[in-house]
């Protein structure tokens, strides 16, 4: 991969790489491994990027797929997410409380529905929602009610 | 009144700057550490393995009463592992401070002459220590367990012609289960080598 790809193509869109990966991970050390593979893997299928669909909804589609895949092989090892081992450096990552306690408890939903409420969030569109997880909009209008109302259960009092 | 998680999605990330991309120049550093590590202990762990062996031989052949001998085999087994310590001690000789793609390069050039030498050792050296061992149960038949196989017109062309053939059938054997087992054992992590030496070539494309 050629740093201009990388500065010109990845970089920009960084950011929601980074979140994504923030959310399947428990560690600094996995963190970047999942971000690292995630440009990889962009890099690697940047040929089959059609020009139908925007490159940001294409980066996130592969962001997501490698880390579903990644985390499914790191749930085979041991489950974290209650025992939350993080490093100094992680924690310190996201300075804002609120969003450490709201990563935490998205952490704490399936591995799909982390991905549903990650691009909810980011403000993509049902329809676009739908694409990338390959289900209906009105499917994900209802999931995502459901995993509001289990996210609020979850922070319940704790955010300020 | 609490914030909806909308709310501090939103606000949170107002400035973008607060997400810090990780070096992608140290892609693989990590990757590659644990694996050469990895690769490294397993081939330690192997190696050391030739030391009960040794002791085993050397008890076993004590119990028969077969002292020249099971010196002689612990010699050789002992031998193998100082000549197999050696091989790996080329390891060490990489430089750790050159790239990521010279240092697994080095890596997988020093994995592919371990496995060249310990097939030249199978494949010339046993055979002779085969030969060597029969040879010196014919010479000391009359106080060696062998003796009960070796009658008293036996000839050394006879023992020497058996001899041959378990060498050769023990180097063919010991050739077949060590191309087996460095699939077993290593297959996995030099194929993961290969992979991660392919991919940082393609990065540098």
């Amino acid at each position: 991969m050629s740093n201009d790809f990388y500065n010109t193509s990845i970089l920009p869109h960084a950011g929601i790489i980074i979140k994504i990966c923030r959310a399947y991970t428990d560690t600094q050390e996995d963190f970047e491994d999942f971000y690292q593979e995630a440009c990889l893997q962009i890099w690697k299928s940047k040929d089959a990027f059609q020009e139908r669909a925007k490159w940001s909804t294409w980066i996130y589609r592969i962001a997501l797929n490698v880390c579903l895949t990644l985390a499914k092989k790191n749930n085979r090892k041991e489950r974290v997410t209650d025992k939350i081992i993080e490093s100094s450096e992680y924690n310190t990552a996201f300075q804002n409380e609120n969003l450490q306690i709201l990563y935490r408890a998205i952490k704490k939903l399936s591995d799909l529905d982390r991905a549903i409420i990650l691009m909810y969030l980011e403000e993509n569109p049902y329809k676009e929602i739908a694409t990338i997880t390959g289900t209906s909009a009105n499917n994900i209008a209802v999931r995502i009610n459901r995993i509001k109302k289990q996210l609020k259960t979850i922070l319940d009092g704790k955010i300020n | 009144m609490e914030k909806s998680i909308e709310k501090i999605w939103s606000e949170s990330f107002i400035n973008e700057q607060s997400l810090i991309a990780p070096k992608i120049n140290d892609l693989y550093n990590q990757k590659s550490k644990s694996l050469i590590s990895k690769i490294k202990r397993t081939y330690e762990i192997d190696n050391k393995g030739l030391i009960p062996i040794a002791i085993l031989v050397f008890v076993v052949t004590l119990i028969l009463s077969e002292i020249i001998i099971g010196l002689y085999g612990t010699f050789l087994i002992v031998a193998l592992y100082f000549y197999n310590k050696s091989l790996l001690s080329r390891f060490n000789t990489i430089d750790i401070k050159t790239d990521n793609l010279t240092y697994l390069k080095n890596y997988r050039t020093i994995i592919s002459s371990v496995v060249k030498s310990t097939r030249k050792l199978f494949i010339f050296i046993l055979p002779i220590a085969v030969l060597s061992i029969f040879t010196i149960a014919y010479f000391i038949k009359e106080k060696s367990f062998l003796s009960k196989f070796i009658s008293e017109d036996t000839t050394f062309l006879q023992v020497f012609g058996i001899g041959i053939i378990m060498a050769i059938s023990l180097a063919l054997i010991c050739n077949i289960v060590y191309a087996l087992s460095t699939k077993l054992v290593y297959g996995g992590m030099i194929s993961k080598l290969d992979d991660i030496i392919n991919e940082i070539e393609s990065l540098k494309k």
